[in-house]
């Protein structure tokens, strides 16, 4: 790794570290476990740094990685949850947590509710703070899915407020 | 419009994502349709709801001096590749060496009629011609080498350099 990529990733981890964290943090409800993941997803993008092919920003490449790495974070959960459900009494899911009547609470645990892929964009929007271009180039899908399933999502919280 | 394209271009607007020019054309419209800007009201406060909520959810124990322990390790990073190139090359090395050492050429089956002198013998069996053949201008260079003398005061004669050696190496053959 050269100076120039010293720079260049010394630059990125500045800009993207708390939003990183945050955007962890939404699917882990742990911030160990988040900061844990954020560091690992440093790691993984200072070992591909040259593979990066240059579509798209490199902030949009990062949280590619992160996705990545946050879905095996939840296999693992899963299949730890597995096995506890397995050995004693059911337990509760990973985000089975129960709303407050506070309005926070409310739209939060809304936001949980949604489908996945939904979730997923409210997540890279207001916690990693991503625009459409990069949240599509994270997700490799185009930006009218990202603006629908975006629009589809706030809708959906909106419904669920309501209610 | 319909509806469901005003609120995307409402959630555009409240995100940040729509240019200053279109930002303008879309008010401009909203003015002309004053019944859409419920809608409008609708989406972009779910916006800012929403972002609230995860901005406020999302605040909490984010610790950079966890995450910071990441950059040394480009340093780090970059040594191990430097030791890991050092040691492929003194490996390469070694192995060449003993590749070598043991590639030596076998001695001629049949000795030369001339022995050669007693102190370079080790020397010579292996830079000698087959018997029949002649000889290739590094094994005259070597043989030639072995054969000089230094003077009497120890010093090589500088004149009689190797292509001279050579020729006169030809001549005696």
């Amino acid at each position: 790794m050269d100076v120039n990529a010293q720079a260049e990733f010394q630059q990125l981890w500045e800009q993207t570290c708390e939003r990183l964290v945050r955007y962890l943090y939404c699917s882990c409800r742990n911030w160990s476990d988040a900061n844990d993941l954020a560091q690992d997803c440093y790691l993984g993008a200072l070992r591909n740094w040259g593979r990066f092919d240059g579509t798209g920003s490199r902030q949009a490449w990062l949280f590619a990685i992160a996705r990545n790495r946050q879905v095996d974070w939840y296999r693992r959960q899963s299949r730890s949850q597995q096995a506890v459900a397995a050995s004693g009494p059911a337990s509760a899911s990973l985000f089975d947590t129960q709303p407050d009547r506070d309005d926070l609470e409310m739209i939060w645990h809304a936001v949980d509710n949604l489908e996945q892929e939904q979730r997923e964009i409210i997540h890279l929007k207001f916690a990693a703070g991503l625009s459409y271009e990069e949240i599509a180039g994270a997700l490799r899908i185009p930006i009218g899915t990202v603006r629908s399933r975006l629009h589809r999502g706030l809708k959906a919280v909106k419904e669920q407020i309501r209610e | 419009m319909e509806r469901e394209r005003i609120e995307r271009l409402a959630m555009d607007e409240a995100l940040g994502e729509l240019t200053e020019d279109a930002a303008a054309l879309f008010h401009a419209w909203l003015a002309e349709h004053p019944q859409a800007k419920e809608w409008v009201g609708g989406i972009q406060s779910t916006c800012d709801k929403v972002r609230t909520a995860v901005e406020q959810k999302t605040a909490g124990e984010i610790r950079p001096e966890r995450v910071v322990r990441v950059v040394p390790l480009v340093r780090r990073v970059q040594w191990l590749s430097l030791t890991r190139w050092a040691a492929v090359v003194t490996l390469a090395l070694v192995f060449g060496l003993q590749v070598g050492r043991q590639a030596r050429p076998l001695p001629p089956a049949h000795e030369p009629a001339a022995p050669a002198p007693a102190v370079h013998a080790q020397g010579l069996q292996w830079v000698r011609p087959a018997p029949g053949s002649a000889p290739s201008f590094w094994q005259a260079q070597a043989v030639a080498l072995l054969h000089a003398k230094p003077q009497a005061d120890g010093v090589w004669d500088a004149r009689e350099n190797l292509w001279e050696r050579y020729r006169q190496r030809v001549k005696e053959q």
